[in-house]
């Protein structure tokens, strides 16, 4: 609804053109982060009071055309067709003039009210780049402000013109872009049979349909294909390509972006003088360093490294903070309350699901910090452009490769972070493959089973061929899935290498937060519910009958051939063997008991089958779990040692089986809270699916090749 | 086939340090959008400036900005050399492209390069 005293306002322009900094100027923190339907390019609205209106900003994804092949692109230009905002504000780059005009031709051939906001006009001052701004407003027909966003410069004069507009004090109304006479024949041709179909209704301004049409817009061509006009038009459209293409020896599309391109160096020749001797910029002497041929790997690296260590290192202690905040908190309530099912469900259940999803938490600020901190500063452009050779020859992108880096740690956070992926393809990709990085978690179980399993003179080199397993598996699948579900989809490495900045920290923190927000409000919630399910599966059903037998039937034994110096060992053991009697009973026992044959060629049985399921909770829980089936006393320094002795002596488990579990533990469907993550971001069941089966069955098929292999060898 | 023996050529063979003009793109689909989006049209100026670490994406300088781009990318874009190459001195007044000056003054170590190059070749 639009009220007289609401002015709804969007922005526009290139990205790195500060129109986010300008954004944030603008409405401070009255602002919410959502995504436009059906995709995952983020939306960023606000709002601000000003003289008596509301002004209601939305941030259009940044683009440099109006092409439709970029998601971003699509959703601006269908943003400003169909939303119809009051006015558009065009943010430029102030000293990067001609490719930020670029976009301003193609708003001019919409036809539509919009404002220029000159922005950086501060570097453009420091850069001795004369403006003349009015002789710039008047080639183009419009209003231009200049605006410094980061110093918070002209957003007054920014707010005045738009309440100006819509109060009626001036108007707007950019010049229609003219094109050379034989562009414009044919645009006026295709105009007139478009105009002339009686039964052909549209919204959208002719001329820039016909403009888009000749331009091959495969969206436009989509939306006309549908009316009996098409034949007609299509016949037009491809006559007229090749008497074009005779006549000018260029295609329609690259006439049309040479004619912007003349337009634009013609006004800005008459409107901007350059400084006769551009002095080496910050930026320059930096790249000089940063990405040359010889540092620019090893700035990378120690760059990366930086990145990786503050995230997991330096988010250890908050980590800690709140694993003992709720280990502090559940001790108090067990002390307090009965042991009653209920205090079993608030402290096992809720209580250590709300700990499990507040304890990602660190992790994500400070990798979003870091990644913000990278993107605001120009680097993260240049970390793709040092990498994208490597990537690329996996089918990825350079930008892949933090997500993927950040998968060592977490999976939860490293999904996240594939956002800065614009192609779907890319993006996908990357994701699938993050789970066979292989985690921090999974680390206590290799340790578990490297120590039991293997002499410590072997243990290293084990652990480095899993984690090398890992990155081969992952770096094959991406090439496969990119080849059978990604064909042709990615994005061309074609991308600006933006001027070194410092972000504001306004605009750092806001975007941590949005994006802490964005994991409570959408993974949350569904993380808590997913692990209380697994927690309820691990627990129920409870039998008070077990309680019974076991407490008939152990003593006796005991009191028989036990020494008496095993008997004061009796009620802690006891109590453990309760647990496991009990755990065989429950859900994710019978589960195990029910994949047992799937997991047999694998060298699993049952009980390792209940702890990879329960390992979907978090992996390390493998271990905990397999502790209360062997009936280990679930004294923590106690665990370790002599839940490694019984492993040692089943007969079940022996190297092979230790590998095979390791691999298997490796590569299988990550935990639940990783899986939320991936189906949020995702998007579509399709894919959750795609990852939960293709994840799962790569694990199942080369725990068996490793099995297989390691029992030919070893044995 | 060298750019500098010719004139004319491909971007991804233009060495670095050097200067060139746009005669034209041949990719297709959303490449060439992306590369006349960035200005890469007709009569435009790529002044090419490094090349990655591990030799693939190039970074370039057009209308006073940076881009980088992959060598097959690159491949799609007809030049033709304007300035001979890192040692030319680039003097006095050029609104967009005065950073030419930088390699020839900083770059020593590219004679070197410079000479394996023509050994191989």
């Amino acid at each position: 609804m639009t009220s007289s005293k609401e002015i709804r306002v969007a922005l526009v322009g290139n990205p790195n053109s500060g129109k986010t900094s300008l954004f944030n100027a603008l409405v401070g923190a009255n602002q919410k982060v959502g995504n436009f339907p059906g995709v995952t390019v983020e939306k960023y609205e606000g709002y601000r009071y000003y003289k008596t209106y509301r002004i209601c900003f939305v941030d259009l994804p940044g683009t440099y055309s109006l092409s439709a092949y970029s998601p971003e692109e699509r959703i601006a230009r269908n943003y400003i067709l169909t939303e119809k905002p009051d006015l558009l504000i065009h943010v430029i780059d102030g000293t990067n003039l001609e490719r930020n005009l670029f976009l301003t031709t193609q708003l001019m051939d919409l036809q539509i009210p919009f404002i220029l906001a000159l922005n950086m006009y501060d570097e453009v001052k420091e850069k001795n780049i004369h403006i003349n701004i009015d002789l710039l407003e008047n080639l183009l027909g419009t209003h231009i402000i200049p605006t410094s966003a980061t110093q918070k410069k002209g957003i007054q004069d920014l707010l005045d013109h738009i309440v100006a507009i819509k109060t009626g004090a001036i108007t707007v109304s950019p010049y229609k872009l003219q094109y050379s006479q034989s562009l414009n024949n044919v645009i006026d041709a295709l105009e007139k049979i478009l105009s002339q179909a009686k039964d052909f209704k549209t919204n959208l301004p002719l001329r820039w349909m016909t403009i888009k049409l000749l331009e091959n817009d495969k969206e436009m061509h989509n939306l006309v294909r549908q009316h009996p006009l098409w034949n007609n038009i299509n016949q037009f459209l491809s006559h007229q390509t090749a008497v074009f293409k005779h006549l000018t020896g260029n295609d329609p599309e690259t006439q049309f972006t040479e004619e912007r391109y003349a337009f634009i160096r013609g006004a800005l020749a008459e409107t901007v003088s350059y400084p006769t001797y551009k002095k080496e910029d910050f930026t320059d002497i930096l790249d000089r360093i940063l990405i040359n041929r010889f540092t620019g790997l090893p700035i990378f690296v120690v760059i990366m490294y930086l990145i990786f260590m503050a995230t997991f290192r330096l988010g250890e202690y908050p980590m800690l903070w709140i694993e003992q905040f709720f280990s502090w908190i559940s001790a108090g309530l067990e002390g307090m309350l009965p042991d009653t099912l209920f205090r079993s469900v608030l402290v096992d259940g809720i209580l250590a699901g709300v700990g499990g999803v507040l304890v990602f938490l660190p992790n994500i600020m400070i990798l979003f910090l870091g990644i913000s901190l990278l993107e605001g500063t120009g680097y993260m452009a240049r970390a793709a452009f040092v990498i994208d050779k490597l990537m690329h020859r996996v089918g990825l992108h350079g930008k892949s490769f933090i997500p993927m880096l950040i998968g060592f740690g977490c999976s939860v956070p490293a999904l996240m972070a594939t956002r800065t992926l614009k192609s779907r393809g890319d993006r996908l990709t990357t994701m699938l493959i993050i789970p066979f990085m292989s985690c921090g978690a999974k680390l206590p179980v290799y340790t578990l089973f490297i120590g039991a399993f293997f002499p410590s003179q072997h243990a290293g080199k084990v652990l480095f061929v899993i984690y090398i397993l890992g990155i081969f598996i992952a770096l094959i699948s991406a090439k496969i899935l990119k080849k059978v579900f990604f064909k042709g989809e990615y994005e061309p490495f074609v991308m600006e290498l933006p001027p070194y900045r410092w972000p504001s920290c306004q605009s750092l923190f806001l975007q941590m937060w949005h994006k802490i927000r964005m994991f409570l409000r959408k993974a949350a919630t569904v993380i808590l519910a997913a692990s209380v399910i697994i927690w309820w599966a691990l627990n129920f059903p409870q039998h008070k009958t077990i309680h019974q037998e076991s407490n008939d039937h152990i003593p006796s034994l005991e009191t028989h051939y036990l020494t008496s110096a095993e008997k004061e060992y009796v009620p802690i053991k006891h109590e453990a063997e309760k647990k496991a009697l009990h755990f065989e009973q429950t859900y994710a026992a019978r589960l195990g008991k029910t994949i047992e044959p799937i997991l047999k060629p694998l060298g699993f049985d049952w009980r390792i089958g209940v702890s990879l399921i329960s390992g979907l909770a978090a992996k390390e829980v493998v271990v905990s779990t397999l502790a209360t089936i062997y009936s280990v006393s679930s004294d923590e320094t106690e665990t370790s040692r002599s839940l490694r002795e019984h492993l040692q002596n089943d007969p079940v488990f022996n190297p092979a089986v230790a590998l095979s579990l390791m691999v298997f533990v490796l590569l299988y469907v990550p935990c639940i809270a990783a899986s939320v993550v991936f189906h949020r971001e995702a998007g579509a069941w399709k894919w959750t699916f795609l990852y939960f089966f293709y994840t799962t069955g790569v694990a199942w098929l080369m725990s068996f090749v490793v099995y297989n292999l390691s029992t030919l060898i070893l044995l | 086939m060298k750019v500098s023996e010719t004139m004319e050529g491909t971007l991804d063979q233009v060495r670095c340090g050097t200067l060139v003009e746009v005669l034209g793109v041949d990719a297709e689909g959303e490449i060439r959008r992306r590369l006349l989006d960035m200005g890469i049209v007709k009569g435009a100026r790529i002044y090419v400036i490094r090349k990655a670490p591990l030799g693939d994406p190039i970074e370039v300088e057009i209308n006073s900005f940076f881009l980088t781009l992959r060598l097959e990318e690159a491949k799609t874009v007809r030049v033709r050399l304007l300035d001979a190459g890192p040692f030319h001195r680039h003097r006095g007044p050029h609104p967009n492209f005065g950073r030419g000056m930088k390699h020839g003054r900083h770059q020593w170590f590219r004679r070197f390069i410079h000479f394996s190059d023509s050994n191989h070749s």
